[in-house]
């Protein structure tokens, strides 16, 4: 039993090798994206709570909107990827994801600080998710 | 299907649960991925990233930045 579920993460792992990379960046793509729709619900919820005050709001959001514009574009990019340098738009994420990070990081939570850590988790999520993208990227260009 | 089957199959989840560190739930997940065709998982991909866009530009009217 535990020898057949070895081989089952060995197939999982090498299935994603070689000519399935594409497949492979549009799943972690994808987890990219569902990651930053995390990220803006918590910022609503956080929002409705009262914990945010509403130019923290419209900082985090004027920042998520250009990252999910340039995520269109990502994507959209990958279907015509060859390896080599990472597509343009890619980078772009890269630098915007970077800004939202800070932001994030800077923004003092009115009352409650400690439903910080909920936001910050939601980021982390998002930043884990990128840095998986973006090493794959690396890896395999 | 015997209690004794129903036991087995209880004991194989949970010895996969403890191998993988992942609920069962999660490498059905992932056998089902692997099957999706690139285009659809790109296509969802592209659909989540538009979703994220609308969601902001809502907030941001919302927040009277429309």
């Amino acid at each position: 039993m535990r020898h057949a579920a070895v081989l089952l993460v060995a197939l999982l792992a090498f299935s994603a090798c070689g000519p399935k990379n594409v497949r492979t960046y549009a799943q972690y793509d994808l987890a990219f994206a569902q990651a930053v729709a995390g990220l803006g619900e918590a910022e609503a919820m956080l929002s409705k709570e009262g914990v945010l005050t509403r130019e923290q709001s419209i900082q985090i959001n004027q920042a998520l909107l250009p990252l999910s514009q340039l995520g269109v574009e990502a994507t959209r990019a990958l279907r015509d990827w060859k390896g080599g340098e990472a597509p343009e738009a890619w980078q772009k994420l890269t630098v915007h994801l970077g800004k939202l990070a800070q932001i994030i990081i800077d923004t003092k939570l009115v009352r409650n600080e400690d439903r910080k850590a909920y936001l910050l988790e939601r980021l982390a999520m998002v930043q884990s998710a990128a840095l998986t993208m973006f090493s794959l990227m690396e890896v395999w260009r | 299907m015997k209690a004794e089957e129903v036991l087995q199959w209880v004991r194989i989840g949970t010895e996969l649960i403890t191998i993988l560190g992942v609920p069962v739930v999660k490498v059905v997940q992932m056998f089902r991925d692997q099957a999706a065709p690139t285009e659809a998982i790109l296509a969802l991909a592209e659909q989540q990233w538009m979703m994220n866009e609308a969601h902001a530009k809502s907030r941001l009217r919302e927040l009277g930045q429309g």
